[in-house]
């Protein structure tokens, strides 16, 4: 479904990806996890291309790319096959919640207006957003925001839903509610990658969990594997230091 | 002599003739003006070789010499350096020359409004756009373009009241325009009620410019209704 193949990603000088090699089975969902600065959201934002690699080969749901060698429109089709559920919501300001939602179905699936809010409506009863769906992006708060971040993703039906960080922008009494939203996406089988600061929810959530560490895989497997015994020693390092983290931050 | 009522009327008619003249250097100025700014904006935020440095060198240039040495410089300049290349526009009306001039004017100014409002719109949007499979020119008009216009129209509004205000500069050139009519009319009165009639037409374009003030503010009202506080 999801194949990364030697990716590189330079910015300048700098090194951020080193040959990232990944695979995404249909109905899996990969998380990465990593110390911050690891490129693991660089490796995502790769995936549907809002990042441009250096060099290396992507394919989603069939469509292949060399990053050497890719024109616009195979961007475009590559983008066409994920979407993405952004840490800062990213909501288009000047449109509502179900406006949110039904553009891109609109505008790049040329759905009907009826029919797209059709289905936009089903996806924001699916967040349980309903009565708020008349309310511009600055009228919600940050958990309403990423609901409908989630609900416009989803609605795209893409082969590959992609997560950056969904819950890193959220107050800590909202996240589990986010976090039950994606666990439950995950069992009606979709295909996800979700890079996370969330240890137990991507214990709980992922069939593969790939660890990263300065641009690189360091290890990857069953989560029970990686997050639970780690064989890397940089892996039980990171680990240890998140189990180690206080409760509040002052 | 004492100003009575019908002269204060008999003025006014005489002004508001030549209004027609104003108001088509305004609005045909502004259109150009809008379509350079857009332009000019353009080749700035996408930094297009030679073009950006030559658009920086107009823009420098522009905002830096006086509206009236433009108009001048267009005026008398442009038809002299053609002539020797074998173009002769001398015949054409002096119109175009205003209009070239107050359109090249406003233009660098609108070009820095546009492309100040274009960069307020964060790049997140335009990540959204293209997460949801819409291309560039698809997220230009559905979701940039619209977040960008907001942001432009205030100053928008404040650069067409300046252009208002500059067309009275094309009388210079011998156009025959609300300001010029009052030349006119000071010129075949002898001076007589010189005061009076630069009050008439003081309150003129005091009017104009409110009513301008009042569409934009109408227009702001209704995108601030539709946007509903956009600015977080």
């Amino acid at each position: 479904m999801l194949t990364v193949s030697n990716l590189h990603k330079y910015y300048g000088d700098t090194h951020v990806l080193k040959g990232i090699d990944i695979e995404v089975k249909q109905g899996e969902v990969l998380s990465i996890v990593g110390p911050s600065g690891s490129g693991k959201t660089t490796l995502l934002r790769c995936m549907n291309y809002l990042e441009k690699p250096s060099s290396g080969q992507l394919s989603i749901n069939k469509v292949d790319i060399d990053a050497k060698h890719v024109s616009k429109k195979q961007i475009h089709t590559l983008r066409q096959q994920s979407s993405m559920v952004f840490q800062q919501y990213n909501l288009f300001k000047n449109k509502t919640a179900l406006e949110n939602i039904t553009e891109g179905l609109m505008i790049a699936k040329k759905m009907p207006k009826s029919e797209a809010e059709e289905v936009a409506e089903s996806f924001l009863k699916q967040v349980g957003l309903s009565e708020r769906k008349q309310a511009y992006p600055n009228e919600l708060s940050g958990g309403q925001q990423q609901r409908v971040g989630i609900a416009r993703a989803m609605a795209m039906n893409p082969a590959v839903l992609l997560f950056d960080e969904p819950t890193s922008a959220l107050d800590p009494e909202i996240v589990g509610d986010i976090l039950a939203i994606i666990k439950d996406i995950a069992k009606q089988g979709m295909t996800m990658v979700i890079v996370t600061h969330e240890i137990e929810f991507a214990r709980s959530v992922s069939d593969q969990v790939v660890f990263m560490d300065q641009g690189e895989v360091v290890e990857k497997g069953k989560p029970a594997d990686v997050l639970v015994h780690p064989s890397h020693e940089r892996t039980k390092r990171f680990l240890k230091r998140i189990h180690q983290e206080p409760d509040f931050i002052i | 002599m004492t100003f009575g009522l019908s002269d204060w009327i008999n003025i006014l008619g005489q002004v508001l003739d030549r209004l027609p003249l104003t108001l088509a250097m305004l609005v045909v100025s502004l259109i150009f003006a809008m379509l350079i700014g857009i332009v000019i904006a353009f080749i700035r935020i996408e930094k297009i070789p030679v073009l950006h440095q030559l658009a920086t060198v107009y823009l420098s240039f522009t905002r830096s010499t006086p509206l009236i040495v433009q108009l001048f410089l267009v005026y008398f300049g442009i038809p002299q350096l053609l002539l020797t290349f074998g173009i002769d526009i001398n015949h054409w009306s002096r119109f175009v020359f205003v209009v070239i001039t107050f359109s090249l004017h406003t233009g660098a100014y609108l070009s820095e409004v546009f492309r100040s409002s274009y960069l307020s719109v964060g790049k997140e949007q335009l990540e959204a756009a293209y997460s949801v499979g819409m291309t560039y020119p698809q997220a230009l008009r559905r979701i940039l373009i619209p977040q960008a216009f907001r942001v432009a129209l205030p100053n928008v509004g404040n650069h067409t009241i300046e252009l208002l205000k500059d067309t009275a500069l094309a009388f210079t050139i011998g156009i025959i325009d609300i300001m010029g009519q009052v030349k006119l009319i000071l010129g075949n009165n002898y001076g007589v009620g010189m005061f009076q009639i630069y009050v008439a037409i003081a309150v003129v374009y005091w009017i104009i410019c409110i009513l301008i003030e009042l569409v934009i503010l109408w227009i702001e009202r209704s995108q601030r209704k539709k946007h509903a506080g956009i600015s977080n």
